[in-house]
């Protein structure tokens, strides 16, 4: 193999795979630590993204340019976003659980999960109601324009996590319809399954923490 | 095509007729789907701008939501076809992939959805290479129009159009410069594992950069923007069309980046092979490792910023308008922040490959180890504590220059500890000159140029005379040109035979290397005197005294240009015309990627080797052999 | 065979040619710095950049000497597979290469700290600078838009005029604001650099010290015409700088009764992309 005149075709640089031969697997705890691991960096990079408009808020907030930044008219429903962020809290709760669960491997933890994502998508669900609702639009000075993106970046990712949360309901539900599959790696579910529940339901309570610091940044202060 | 797979001794893969292999998730189908998804965008764009529903959305012109809506229904088209979505869908219904793809396929691996970080690498290494090549084009046509001191050659938009995708598409793509040809390929290797944390994300931050430099090249149809690679407020908000290019190309550009340092941060921690502990890992491996955090963290505050920059041209958010409420400070504060970390995301891994280098070429072990880590993680560190210095005259916070001075002053510590790395490893070594290590040695000198120079612009009162001048302009180009550009040249030479197994005309490299050198800073080095003299950046007419210096740096930026094309010559020549073979391990290194048959197999490793000492077990131990117990320095 | 002192060599080489360059930087570079002596803030500069280069002059000198060094002596003889001696480090000398970079680069920032706030430096300094220079001052309005710099006097009745002079020996105050995008107001020979943005007044202080000619140009990317943003001013004595006030006023007083009037900032219209 090692380097001679050989002819080697630039598509053979890398030797094509006879079709059927697996690459061997990782040990099993690889995958596990890794998603471990991503789920934080996730956590931090997802910190910045909107420590970025924490910093808008208390920018323009304390520069209060031309008096834009809070127009009189302008009022976010407290309430309604108290029930946004109570969703989302209770969700996280809910999903932690699930973690539990799943950690004590009971197969219990379905019903705590399904119930986190339904309340997930219901949070969601309530932001757009809100936006529908409430009486002023980005355009409405400076608060205005942090809380719509705000709150409106904050439901694009609570919704990427619900996505996430749901496949491994997703899979824990297919295996259970199908008990014994003959390949792929489904031959045990929980394995496929516990690490990754991990991860998104870490990922899920700090977003719902996140939340909650928008909550009280945007409704309460 | 056929020859190909007939010569090659392995059981051939099974080929399918012409017209199936048309049909599926291939570049062609993703350039189709690509196409479709930006009429769709640009149609419903159109559509609710129009409509009276949404009242905010404003009525221009120019239809910035249409041509956003458009970029971002192009990219998800283009990454469906790709086959991006079959994941992530047959995820949401519970099944579970199985992790490979484009298996089967002989060259037509490299023309999609590749998981083998090996084929990313070689995806990578071409597909930077073009933009790089367009980006110093641009910079050929930035310096013709100098060559008068009014506008001529090129009229004045266009000039700024040509600028800012220059400095964009460096500052943009380059960003994974190294570490997406590199890092992709040879981290893996190094720290003896078979693939990727995450194998298909890795695909994905390739797709979306070759995306991202496509929607960039395209601001040409929509007149260009006329605010350099930093975008500022409110300029930005000012500008025509092109600039939603801008904005959605550094948002994807961010987005790769984030992913990829992700993806290089959990390969890094979970994967190294039995025995690969932190102080025996490739110091190449730690500085991806120290870029890859900057790029999780700073790129996220990017990504943000130029949302908000979007919603303001779009549904008229005021974030940074000042009348509505906003403040362009908030643009440079935030755009700096990412900003700062990003000059050093360049930076980081030419430190990497010039101290992983070094030791080979030396023949001696890596002097100052972990001064070398700690180096590296104190530049990482720091760098998100000094972005107000880019600032200095705008009158944002004023009061806390000093600390700024101070911040900025300090990250030049762990800086100089590369310094000593690379003279350490120097003393007393067994230096053979090959193209690497001149490249790597040339680094030595034009960081040192670029660093001394920053010295200047950190102290604010000399700041005062050279921000915005050309002077900022040379500095950066030491630092990243000089330090990132020629440690991309140094790792193309060093590791391109491993990645082909055919290795480059030696005298067209030599060539190459000191024509590079010398007319780089012969184009360079005037550009401190002209920014003392008083020459702003970013501008087509100038002084008519300063007329013969811009003459005598175009001159040798063309000659700059020149010496790329004996490169892309070497590179046709040697390993497509003439193909001339390597030698299995050509430097002797003893590092663990020249350990692997070339090409490197599939999975790599047979089995996952034991490692028991770090790649730098060079050198005759103290005093045999009749050396001298060294002392290495003063 | 006897190997060299390499260290004793090199560290003579390093001192010898130091202390030769140093001195002749100082003496022969010093003085053609900029942006020279226009003003007491450009003098400042001039003072700052020779001592920033007689501090970069041996840290160049020790790295380029030593790479030059390590090129000619430490060689790979030809066709050679010799190895290296495996030193991994030098504790001592890694220790002593800390304290000394960390005092020299701790001590430039106090420099530099200490130069600031001694006049301000004629780098923009914010609404409201912590460093004010004693004296009586004259406020100049610099307003800059796409793509010129008007000049507005509120002490002379608010006129705005689109050259600018200034009194010689007259300390300045120069407020900097901009009616669109970001601008930079850069008076070249003067010494003062100061962005110009919407909303927002930067104040800079200035006392010129001769009578002269100044370049103004646009220091920050403001659109197509940026580079033509370019201008002379003239620093004049103060009998010459109050006839010319005086005749501005009359030849401007139309304008000046049709000006919105004397602000620190004014807001920059359109307020939204829309509107």
């Amino acid at each position: 193999m090692a380097a001679s005149g050989e002819e080697r075709p630039l598509g053979m640089m890398v030797p094509p795979v006879t079709p059927g031969v697996e690459i061997p697997p990782e040990p099993p705890d690889v995958g596990a630590r890794a998603l471990y691991i991503a789920g934080r960096l996730l956590a931090g990079a997802t910190t910045f993204f909107f420590l970025a408009f924490l910093f808008a808020y208390f920018y323009l907030r304390s520069l209060n340019q031309n008096h834009q930044w809070h127009l009189g008219h302008v009022k976010a429903d407290q309430g309604l976003g108290a029930v946004i962020v109570a969703c989302v809290l209770l969700s996280a709760v809910l999903a932690i659980v699930a973690g539990r669960q799943m950690k004590a491997q009971s197969s219990g933890w379905l019903g705590p999960a399904i119930a986190s994502l339904a309340l997930g998508l219901a949070a969601i669900a309530l932001q757009c109601v809100e936006y529908t609702v409430q009486h002023f639009g980005p355009t409405d000075g400076a608060y205005a324009s942090v809380f719509c993106a705000w709150t409106a970046f904050y439901a694009i990712a609570a919704l990427a996590t619900m996505y996430w949360l749901e496949t491994q309901i997703a899979t824990e539900l297919r295996a259970r319809r199908t008990p014994a599959p003959a390949h792929g790696d489904i031959k045990d579910p929980d394995r496929l399954i516990a690490p990754g529940l991990d991860a998104c339901v870490f990922f899920w309570s700090y977003l719902a923490a996140l939340g909650a610091i928008a909550y009280v940044t945007l409704y309460l202060l | 095509m056929s020859t190909t797979i007939e010569s090659h001794s392995q059981p051939a893969p099974v080929r399918r007729p012409l017209l199936r292999r048309l049909v599926g998730f291939n570049l062609l189908t993703a350039v189709l789907l690509g196409v479709a998804g930006y009429y769709l965008g640009w149609f419903i764009g159109h559509q609710v701008s129009s409509g009276k529903s949404f009242k905010f959305i404003s009525a221009t012109d120019e239809n910035d939501v249409a041509l956003l809506l458009a970029y971002l229904f192009g990219v998800v088209g283009f990454l469906i076809g790709l086959g991006f979505a079959n994941y992530p869908v047959s995820r949401l219904l519970g099944k579970h992939a199985s992790l490979r793809e484009k298996e089967d396929e002989g060259i037509g691996r490299y023309f999609g959805l590749c998981t083998d970080h090996k084929v990313v690498g070689m995806q990578y290494l071409v597909g930077i290479g073009l933009f790089f090549f367009i980006a110093g084009l641009n910079a050929m046509l930035i310096r013709t129009e100098l060559l008068h001191s009014t506008p001529t050659t090129i009229a004045p938009n266009q000039y700024l159009s040509l600028v800012g995708m220059h400095g964009a598409m460096m500052m943009g793509v380059m960003t994974s410069g190294v570490l997406g040809p590199f890092a992709n390929y040879f981290v893996p290797i190094m720290i003896g594992a078979r693939r990727m944390a995450f194998p298909r994300i890795e695909a994905l931050t390739f797709w979306l950069l070759m995306a991202a430099g496509f929607i960039l090249t395209s601001t040409i149809f929509f007149g260009g923007f006329p605010t350099g690679w930093t975008g500022y407020e409110p300029l930005n908000d000012q500008a025509v069309m092109g600039m939603d290019s801008y904005i959605v190309f550094f948002a994807l550009v961010g987005i790769s980046m984030c992913l990829l340092g992700l993806n290089m941060i959990a390969t890094i921690i979970t994967m190294r092979a039995p025995g690969l502990t932190w102080s025996r890992l490739p110091i190449f491996v730690w500085s991806v490792l120290a870029t890859s955090v900057l790029m999780v963290l700073a790129a996220p505050m990017l990504i943000a910023t130029l949302a908000m920059a979007a919603l303001d041209r779009t549904i008229s958010t005021s974030f940074f308008m000042p009348g509505g409420g906003g403040s362009p400070y908030l643009f440079e504060n935030l755009f700096w922040f990412f900003g700062h970390p990003e000059v050093y995301i360049l930076a980081l891994p030419g430190f990497g490959i010039v101290l992983e280098l070094l030791p080979v070429f030396t023949r001696k072990p890596l002097w100052g180890y972990r001064l070398a880590v700690s180096g590296m993680l104190g530049v990482a560190l720091l760098s998100f504590f000094v972005w107000q210095h880019h600032l200095f005259v705008s009158g944002i916070n004023a009061d806390l220059r000093p600390f700024y001075m101070l911040s900025t002053e300090i990250i030049s510590i762990p800086t100089g500890f590369i310094f000593l790395c690379v003279m350490g490893t120097l003393w007393k070594a067994r230096s053979s000159f090959t193209v690497p290590m001149l490249f790597c040695l040339g680094w030595t000198f034009n960081f040192l140029i670029g660093g001394l120079s920053g010295v200047f612009l950190s102290d604010t009162p000399s700041d005062t005379d050279t921000h915005g001048s050309f002077f900022v302009m040379a500095h950066f180009h030491y630092t990243i040109m000089g330090g990132l550009i020629f440690t991309f040249f140094a790792a193309i030479y060093y590791w391109v035979p491993k990645m082909t197994g055919l290795r480059f005309n030696e005298r067209l490299a030599k060539a190459h290397f000191w024509l590079m050198f010398v007319a780089f800073n012969s184009t360079f080095m005037p550009l401190f005197v002209l920014g003392m003299k008083g020459m702003p950046r970013r501008v087509s007419s100038y002084a008519p005294n300063l007329h013969g210096l811009n003459v005598w740096v175009s001159i040798s930026a063309f000659v700059l240009g020149f010496s790329m094309l004996i490169f892309l010559f070497n590179a046709v020549y040697s390993l497509i015309v003439v193909r001339l073979p390597a030698a299995a391990n050509p430097w002797r290194s003893k590092s663990l990627e020249w350990q692997v048959p070339t090409p490197v197999p599939v999975n790599n490793f047979e089995q996952i080797p034991v490692i028991d000492s770090d790649p730098y077990d060079y050198g005759t131990p103290l005093g045999i052999g009749g050396t001298e117990p060294a002392t290495a320095g003063a | 065979m006897a190997e060299p002192n390499h260290a004793r060599r090199f560290t003579v080489l390093w001192v010898v040619a130091s202390l030769i360059a140093t001195p002749l930087v100082i003496v022969l570079l010093g003085p053609i710095l900029p942006p020279g002596n226009g003003s007491q803030q450009a003098s400042g500069h001039v003072t700052d950049n020779t001592v920033l280069l007689a501090m970069a002059t041996p840290v160049l000198l020790l790295v380029v000497i030593y790479l030059i060094y390590a090129i000619i002596v430490f060689r790979q003889p030809k066709g050679g597979v010799l190895e290296g001696p495996a030193v991994r480090g030098n504790q001592r000398l890694q220790t002593w290469w800390i304290v000394v970079t960390s005092i020299l680069v701790v001590s430039l920032a106090v420099y530099g700290t200490v130069r600031l706030e001694e006049d301000g430096a004629g780098s923009g300094g914010g609404p409201s600078p912590v460093v004010v220079p004693s004296g009586k001052k004259l406020k100049v309005q610099v307003i800059a838009q796409q793509w010129e710099f008007t000049y507005r006097f509120p002490e002379y009745g608010g006129v705005e005029v689109p050259h600018l002079e200034l009194p010689v020996n007259q300390l300045v105050e120069l407020h900097v604001t901009s009616l669109d995008v970001i601008h930079s107001f850069w008076a070249y020979q003067l010494g003062v650099k100061a962005d110009a943005n919407p909303n927002v007044d930067n104040v800079v202080y200035v006392k010129p010290t001769h009578e002269q000619t100044f370049e103004v140009r646009c220091a920050e990317l403001c659109g197509i015409w940026h580079g033509a943003m370019f201008d002379h001013g003239h620093v004049v004595s103060q009998e010459a700088f109050n006839t010319w006030i005086a005749e501005q006023q009359t030849k401007y007083a139309a304008a000046t009764k049709a000006l919105p009037p004397y602000s620190k900032t004014y807001l920059p219209e359109p307020t939204r992309r829309a509107e």
